[in-house]
C-alpha cells in the first residue's frame, strides 16, 4: 500500500497536462456531439477519457484525504512539494527556525485577516446637502461575527458614495487561500534561504 | 540588602575550532569529511566557517575521526565582535 501511495502523487502530477487536455477537448466535442457531427470512434474515445478523468478525481480525493489522516503520507508528500530537506542536524536547524519564522508571520496575517472580516470600516462621500458643519467625509464602523458566512446587509451609508469599504471582503475565499498557502511557503523560503546564505 | 545584588555582565562566548586546519593536515576534502561524520558538506562549511555550532554528539565524531580530543578540536574564547 505504501508503494501505490508513493506513486499517486507522481501519477497526479505527471497526468496533469492530460487530464487539462482531456477537459478542453471534451468540451470542444461536447459542442460536436450537439451538432452531430461525430463518429462512433470519437464517442467510445470519449467516454473511456471521461473513465480517466472520473479516476484521476477519485485519486485526487484519495491523496487529500491520505493528507489529512497519514502523517507518514503527508510527511514525505509536503516535504518533497515545499523541497525540505533535513539531512542533518544543521538543516533540521533551518527547518526548526524558518518554521518559527513562517508560523509567526502566516499568524501575524490570519489576526490581520480576521480583524477585516470582522471589522466592517467604510469610507463615505456624503453629498453637498448631507454634510455636517461642512465635513463631507464619514467613516462607518461595523462589527460581524457568525458562525455561517451569511454576508450582513449593507446599509444605506447616508446616500452617500462608498470611496472604500471592507464589505464585502475584497477578495474571494479560493485567493485567501491561496495566497495563506503562498505566504506560509514563502515565507518559510525566505528565512531558510537567508540563514543558508549567510552561512 | 535585597536587590544589593548585581550580576556580572555575562560575557559573548565564541565557538572556535580547528577543524580547517586538521582537514588540510590530513588532505581530505570537506565532502569527505562529511561524508565521515554523516552530514552535508554544508554543515562542515558552516562549522569552519564557524557559523554553526555543531551538537555535542557531531563534536564528538569529529574529534574521534580526527582521532583527537573535543577540547583540542574545539575551543572557547570571548568574542570581540559583538552585534550589539
Amino acid at each position: 500500500m505504501k508503494k501505490i501511495n508513493r506513486f499517486l502523487p507522481k501519477y497526479l502530477l505527471y497526468s496533469s497536462p492530460a487530464v487539462a487536455i482531456i477537459f478542453v477537448w471534451g468540451f470542444l466535442q461536447e459542442q460536436a456531439d450537439a451538432m452531430g457531427t461525430n463518429s462512433a470512434f470519437v464517442k467510445i474515445l470519449r467516454e473511456a477519457l471521461s473513465l480517466h478523468l472520473v479516476f484521476w478525481f477519485m485519486v485526487l480525493i484519495y491523496v487529500l484525504i491520505l493528507l489529512l489522516v497519514s502523517s507518514g503520507f503527508r510527511d514525505t508528500f509536503l516535504s518533497k512539494l515545499a523541497r525540505i530537506r533535513e539531512r542533518d542536524e544543521r538543516e533540521r536547524s533551518i527547518i526548526g527556525q524558518s518554521s518559527r519564522f513562517a508560523f509567526f508571520s502566516t499568524l501575524a496575517l490570519l489576526v490581520v485577516l480576521f480583524f477585516f472580516l470582522t471589522v466592517h470600516i467604510t469610507f463615505v462621500r456624503l453629498p453637498a446637502e448631507k454634510a455636517v458643519n461642512g465635513k463631507r467625509n464619514a467613516v462607518t464602523i461595523g462589527l460581524q461575527f457568525g458562525l455561517r458566512d451569511t454576508p450582513a446587509p449593507v446599509k444605506e451609508q447616508g446616500s452617500g458614495e462608498i470611496v472604500f469599504s471592507t464589505q464585502p471582503f475584497p477578495v474571494s475565499k479560493q485567493v485567501m487561500v491561496l495566497a495563506l498557502i503562498l505566504w506560509h511557503m514563502g515565507t518559510f523560503y525566505y528565512l531558510s534561504r537567508k540563514i543558508q546564505s549567510g552561512e | 540588602m535585597r536587590g544589593d545584588y548585581v550580576s556580572p555582565p555575562i560575557p559573548n562566548l565564541k565557538i572556535v575550532n580547528r577543524i580547517h586546519v586538521l582537514r588540510a593536515e590530513r588532505r581530505i576534502t570537506q565532502q569527505q569529511l562529511a561524508d565521515a561524520v554523516g552530514v552535508t558538506r554544508g554543515t562542515i562549511v558552516a562549522i569552519e566557517k564557524g557559523n554553526y555550532n555543531p551538537s555535542l554528539e557531531l563534536a564528538f565524531r569529529l574529534s574521534r575521526y580526527f582521532n583527537t580530543d573535543i577540547h583540542s578540536l574545539f575551543t572557547i574564547e570571548e568574542d570581540t565582535n559583538e552585534k550589539n
